[in-house]
């Protein structure tokens, strides 16, 4: 998982240092992703998950977060679309076009908030946190030769801010087929506050 | 200023606070949850519980939820 830690020093968040180079393991790690992430800087810069020219992998903890404006999610397999999150207009884009609703069933689920012309605040000052887990699964499952391993990964990308004094929180998960998903709440996944 | 706890079992502290919230769902004892609650609370998380699965769900400020078995910090069974 990747922590959004900003209030904590670097003896908390060991991933804002060095990045790591990209060592048998990483590769490993690189194999099962389906999507890379891209982070944009509104500068124009960019920040990518894997440079490919150093052998450097990067994690979250190296983003800038006081400069990014759009996170992104590059497809590795065909038929799949790159899906992204813009910070400054709270929208989510689906191989580069807006994608402002899902639906489920009848249902019609409105995705992302429009954030121009609103006073929007959070931990990184006046504009949206980017949301970002790459959620991990790993089967053990026995085999003719022992026990083997399933991997299956599910990204979750989106933003959270106060937006004109109410809190918004938006969020996409994307599996591995690119299918897309609204994550349940804790209370729809059974959770109740202590 | 609150104070830091990692999410960690090996972590004393932490597992004290897993062991203490174990306990009080187990024996439904209101007054240790809402004292646990609180050391949670000291340390930016807050905790939830998910009765059909039997697991406690531990959220920090900012970080995505971990969830953990309850059984995994009493030997207090479920029902009991």
């Amino acid at each position: 998982m990747q922590y959004n830690a900003p209030n904590c020093s670097e003896e908390y968040n060991p991933m804002v240092n060095e990045p790591v180079k990209l060592t048998a393991e990483e590769i490993k790690t690189r194999q099962e992703l389906s999507f890379e992430w891209t982070a944009r800087y509104k500068d124009g810069t960019e920040l990518k998950q894997y440079d490919d020219e150093k052998q450097l992998a990067y994690h979250f903890g190296h983003i800038d977060q006081d400069r990014i404006c759009e996170f992104e999610l590059t497809p590795k397999r065909e038929g799949l679309n790159p899906v992204k999150v813009n910070l400054e207009t709270g929208l989510f884009y689906i191989d580069n076009k807006p994608f402002k609703e899902l639906f489920a069933g009848e249902t019609r689920i409105p995705l992302g908030l429009f954030l121009s012309d609103k006073k929007v605040v959070s931990p990184w000052g006046n504009k949206a946190k980017l949301i970002y887990v790459r959620h991990v699964r790993r089967d053990f499952v026995p085999g003719p030769q022992g026990f083997g391993m399933q991997v299956s990964v599910t990204y979750e990308i989106g933003w959270e801010a106060d937006v004109d004094d109410k809190h918004e929180k938006h969020v996409l998960v994307i599996d591995e087929q690119g299918r897309l998903a609204i994550p349940p709440t804790f209370e729809q996944q059974g959770f109740k506050a202590l | 200023m609150s104070k830091y706890i990692p999410v960690n079992t090996s972590n004393p502290e932490f597992l004290g606070l897993m062991q203490d919230i174990a306990k009080a769902i187990r024996t439904g004892d209101a007054k240790l949850t809402e004292k646990v609650k609180k050391q949670f609370a000291e340390a930016d998380f807050t905790v939830f519980y998910n009765a059909e699965t039997d697991e406690v769900r531990v959220l920090r400020k900012d970080c995505p939820p971990i969830d953990f078995a309850v059984s995994r910090f009493t030997d207090i069974p479920k029902g009991k």
